[in-house]
C-alpha cells in the first residue's frame, strides 16, 4: 500500500509503505494513526530533499533493522561506507548537511550515520583552521588553551 | 536570513558527537583543536581509554597527574602494561606498585574496565587492596597475578558489585568458589593455566547458570567430564574457549555445544575436536561469529563446509595448520557457495593442497580458491602462510583478489617459492587499502640491478591506471645498521629529499603524487600501543631508531651522480634494505641480505575487551 507524504514546499511523494517506514518517525505516524489515506506532512523536508532520502530509503528497503550491539566499540571507522552509499553522499555540502538534518528529523539512523560518517571523511586530513574553515566555525580557543590541549593529546591512546 | 544547514547540523550536540565518533584517533586529536564545542565532544571519545605502557610502576608521571586530574573522570578502560623482563623480576617493591596503582586509579573514579599486567612474584592483596579502595564501577579486571589468596578476591568481589567479567591465571576450585559465592552474576570468566578439577568447574557452573563465557586455556587435565557437567546447568553460553586443553574429547564438546544455540565465538584450536563437533555447530549455532580451530588435526572439509555454507554472520575462521583441511574446502563457487558474506578474518595458513603432494594438483583447485575469496567482498585480514605449494598469487589469482578492496592485513610469510620484488609490489598494490603487508625478506627476490628497478616503475605505471606511488624509488635508501645509531635525527630531512631520484622527465609531478600520499597517510607504520603515549624519552626519536622502517640512512652517492646521465650500471650494487610505498600509503620492504631482525617487533595486539581474546602474558 502506498503513502503520501508531503514536503515542505508542498509536493506529494507517493512510496511503498516499507519504504516509507524506514523512518522511524514515519513509521509511528502510520502506528499511531492507523489505515488512512491522508498524506502525511513533512514540514521540515524540502521536496529536492525528499526526493533523496526516498531514493535512499528505495534503495535500502529490505536492509535488516539495525540491532543496536552495546558491546561494540563506539569508535567506528569513518572510511566503512558502502560503494553505494558513497555515491549517494557525493553532493554538496549544503545538501549533505541538509540530509544530515532530514535523517536526524525523519529519524532514519543508518542515513544519519552514513551522512555523518561522510562528514569525518571531510574532516580527515585537514588542520584544525582547515576544519574552521570548511565549516565556518570560530575557533574561540587562547592560545594557552590551545597549547595545554596539544600537550594533554600527547597522552591520549593512539591506536 | 535562514541559518545555513551546516550551522544547524553543528549547532545540535547529538550529531556533532556522532560525527566525532566516526573519526580516526588522529583526526580525533586535530578535530579537539577546532572550539571549545567540538572539544568537549572529542575529549568524550579520546578520553575513554588509556594505556600506561611497560612498565607502568616504574614510570615518572609527574605530567601525567595534572592531565589525569582533569580528564580521569572520562576514563572508562585503562591498560597498565609491563614488559616480559619486568615479569620476571625476583625482588620488588611492593610498596611502589601499590603507590602508583593508587595514584593512577584515585584519578579514574568512572573506571569499568581494568588489564593490569603485573611481576610474577607479586601478591594478590597489593593489586586487589588497592582496587577495592578506588574502582567501585569496575565490571572487567584483566590481570596476570599468578598468587591468588582467595580472600583476597572475596574483598575485591564485595569492593567491586558490578565486576561480572573476569580474566586471570592459575584459579583453583577455591578461586572459583570464591567467585561463586561473592559473585553469582559473574557472566565471564576467562582462566589461563587453570588449576581446578572437573568437579569444581561443575560446581562452579552450578551457581552461575546464567555464564555468558566460559575460558579455560592450557588446562592439560580438563576431561569430557567436566564439560558435560556444565551443560546441564549452563545454556547461556555465547562464548567458548578451549585452546590447548588436550585432554577433552567430542562427548564434551557435543554435549556443551548442544545446550549453547546462542554460541558467538568458539575458539578450540590445539584440542582433539573432531568433524561431527563443528558440524553440530553449523547446525545449532546460526549466530557463529568467530570460529578459530588452528592446529586441529581432526577436522576436514567435511565441517568447515557446513560451517561456511550455514552461518551466515561468521566474521572470523582461522584454520591455521589443520592438516586435515586441504584446499578442496574452496569447492567451486556456484555450486558451493559460501554464505558468510561478511567474514573479514580469514586464516588459512600451511593448510595442504591434498593428500598427494602433487603440485599439479594445487594448481587446479587454487582457481576456486582464489574465486570463492574474491566472494568474500569485505574480508580484512587474509593470511596464507607456510603454504607447501605455490600459491600462484599474480598468474592465478591477480584477477580475483584485486576484488578485495577492504583487505587492510595480508600475511604471505614462508612463501613456497620467493616472489620477485617487482611481483610483490604488484601484489601488495591489489589492495587500496592495505595496511600491513607481511613476508619476510627471504620471501623476496632480489632485483638484479638498478634497470631492473627502473623496470619495476614501469610497471607500476601500466598497472591499472594507477600513479606509481614510489616514495623513495630508485635512489632506495642504504641502511647500513651501524650508522642508523649514530645518525642524527637532524639530518634525516636532507637525506630524504636525496635519496629521491627523479623518475623521467615528469619528474615533478612525480614528486607531487610521492609527497601527497605521505601527507594523507602516516609516515611511519602504525605506532604500537605500548609505545605511546610519550613518556621520558622523545616518543619520535624513539620510534625512528627503534623501527627499521622509519630509518633512513645515508644515501649512496654513487646512484644520486648516476641520474640523468643514463649510464646504468649493473654492477651497481644494491643498499641493504629495499623499499617502495604502495598505492594505499604503505610502505614495505626486506633486506636483501635474506635475514630479518627478529627483535623489537614482537608484542600481540591485544585489543581491549574479553571477547577477542587475552593479550598473552608471560
Amino acid at each position: 500500500m502506498p503513502v503520501t507524504l508531503t514536503s515542505l514546499d508542498n509536493q506529494e511523494f507517493k512510496v511503498d509503505k516499507e519504504v516509507a517506514e524506514r523512518s522511524i518517525l514515519i513509521k509511528n505516524m502510520i502506528e499511531d494513526v492507523g489505515e488512512s489515506d491522508a498524506p502525511i506532512p513533512l514540514p521540515n523536508v524540502s521536496a529536492a530533499v525528499l526526493t533523496k532520502v526516498i531514493e535512499y530509503c528505495e534503495h535500502h528497503r529490505n536492509d535488516p533493522v539495525q540491532v543496536q550491539d552495546e558491546t561494540d566499540d563506539p569508535r567506528k571507522r569513518s572510511n566503512d561506507i558502502e560503494e553505494w552509499d558513497m555515491k549517494f553522499m557525493q553532493v554538496d555540502q549544503e545538501m549533505l548537511f541538509e540530509i544530515i538534518l532530514a535523517a536526524n528529523y525523519l529519524d532514519i539512523k543508518p542515513l544519519l550515520d552514513v551522512g555523518c560518517k561522510t562528514v569525518a571523511n571531510i574532516i580527515k586530513g585537514k588542520t584544525p583552521e582547515e576544519i574552521r574553515k570548511a565549516f565556518n566555525i570560530v575557533n574561540d580557543f587562547t592560545p594557552e588553551e590551545e597549547a595545554q590541549i596539544k600537550k594533554e593529546n600527547e597522552w591520549a591512546e593512539d591506536r | 536570513m535562514n541559518e545555513l544547514p551546516t550551522q544547524k547540523v553543528l549547532a545540535i550536540p547529538e550529531i556533532v558527537y556522532i560525527i566525532v565518533s566516526m573519526l580516526d584517533p588522529d583526526s580525533l586529536k586535530t578535530a579537539t583543536l577546532v572550539c571549545r564545542n567540538w572539544h568537549h565532544h572529542c575529549i568524550q571519545i579520546l578520553w575513554r581509554q588509556l594505556v600506561i605502557p611497560k612498565d607502568w610502576f616504574n614510570l615518572d608521571l609527574s605530567l601525567l597527574w595534572p592531565v589525569l586530574d582533569r580528564r580521569g573522570s572520562l576514563l572508562k578502560a585503562l591498560a597498565l602494561e609491563i614488559s616480559p623482563s619486568t615479569r620476571m623480576i625476583p625482588e620488588l617493591d611492593q610498596d611502589l606498585i601499590e603507590r602508583q596503582l593508587s595514584s593512577i586509579l584515585s584519578r579514574c573514579p568512572n573506571l569499568e574496565r581494568l588489564q593490569v599486567q603485573v611481576p610474577r612474584e607479586i601478591k594478590s592483596q597489593v593489586i586487589t587492596l588497592t582496587i577495592s579502595a578506588h574502582s567501585h564501577k569496575l565490571k572487567q579486571l584483566d590481570t596476570d597475578i599468578l598468587n591468588w589468596e582467595p580472600e583476597d578476591l572475596n574483598a575485591l568481589l564485595i569492593a567491586c558489585p558490578d565486576l561480572h567479567q573476569l580474566a586471570g591465571h592459575n584459579f583453583t576450585g577455591d578461586i572459583l568458589q570464591v567467585i561463586a559465592r561473592a559473585q553469582p552474576k559473574m557472566d565471564m570468566i576467562d582462566c589461563t593455566h587453570a588449576r581446578f578439577d572437573d568437579e569444581e568447574l561443575v560446581e562452579f557452573a552450578k551457581a552461575l547458570p546464567n555464564l555468558r563465557q566460559l575460558s579455560v586455556t592450557m588446562h592439560q587435565f580438563l576431561t569430557a567430564k567436566a564439560l558435560i557437567g556444565v551443560s546441564a546447568h549452563c545454556w547461556k553460553l555465547e562464548h567458548l574457549n578451549f585452546h590447548f586443553c588436550l585432554s577433552l574429547k567430542s562427548s564434551g564438546f557435543q554435549a556443551l555445544l548442544r545446550v549453547s544455540p546462542h554460541l558467538r565465538t568458539l575458539d578450540l584450536g590445539l584440542t582433539e575436536v573432531h568433524d561431527a563437533d563443528i558440524t553440530l555447530v553449523a547446525g545449532l549455532c546460526p549466530q557463529l561469529e568467530s570460529l578459530k580451530l588452528p592446529f586441529c588435526s581432526n577436522i576436514t572439509k567435511v565441517s568447515i563446509g557446513a560451517v561456511v555454507q550455514s552461518c551466515p554472520q561468521l566474521l572470523h575462521l582461522d584454520l591455521s595448520f589443520c592438516d586435515g583441511v586441504l584446499l578442496s574446502i574452496f569447492e567451486n563457487p556456484t555450486t558451493q557457495p559460501w554464505v558468510c558474506h561478511q567474514l573479514r578474518y580469514l586464516d588459512i595458513s600451511g593448510i595442504h593442497a591434498s593428500y598427494s603432494v602433487e603440485a599439479s594438483m594445487a594448481s587446479s583447485l587454487l582457481p576456486s580458491m582464489y574465486h570463492q575469496i574474491s566472494l568474500l567482498k569485505r574480508l580484512e585480514f587474509l593470511r596464507m602462510t607456510a603454504h607447501g605449494f605455490s600459491l600462484q598469487l599474480l598468474e592465478v589469482g591477480e584477477p580475483f583478489l584485486k576484488e578485495l578492496k577492504n583487505l587492510e592485513t595480508l600475511d604471505l610469510t614462508k612463501l613456497k617459492h620467493p616472489l620477485p620484488w617487482k611481483d610483490m609490489v604488484t601484489i601488495g598494490n591489489l589492495f587500496p587499502k592495505l595496511k600491513k603487508f607481511e613476508f619476510r625478506s627471504s620471501d623476496v627476490i632480489p632485483p638484479m640491478s638498478i634497470k631492473e628497478q627502473k623496470a619495476i616503475l614501469k610497471a607500476m605505471e601500466d598497472h591499472a591506471g594507477v600513479r606509481p606511488l614510489f616514495s623513495e624509488f630508485p635512489g632506495v635508501h642504504l641502511g647500513k645498521r651501524k650508522s642508523r645509531e649514530t645518525h642524527g635525527d637532524d639530518n634525516d630531512g636532507d637525506h630524504e629529499e636525496s635519496g629521491r631520484l627523479d623518475a623521467g622527465n615528469d619528474s615533478d609531478t612525480y614528486k607531487e603524487n610521492t609527497q601527497d600520499t605521505l601527507a594523507a597517510e602516516p609516515r611511519s607504520a602504525k605506532r604500537r600501543r605500548s609505545q605511546s603515549p610519550p613518556v621520558g624519552a622523545e616518543p619520535t626519536t624513539e620510534h625512528n631508531l627503534t623501527d627499521p622502517r622509519t630509518l633512513h640512512g645515508p644515501v649512496k652517492p654513487a646512484l644520486e651522480e648516476n641520474r640523468g646521465s643514463g649510464g646504468e650500471d649493473d654492477s651497481e650494487p644494491l643498499p641493504e634494505i629495499m623499499k617502495a610505498t604502495l598505492r594505499s600509503g604503505l610502505e614495505i620492504s626486506f633486506r636483501l641480505s635474506g635475514e630479518d631482525d627478529q627483535d623489537g617487533e614482537g608484542g600481540e595486539e591485544g585489543g581491549w575487551g574479553f571477547l577477542g581474546g587475552m593479550p598473552a602474558f608471560g
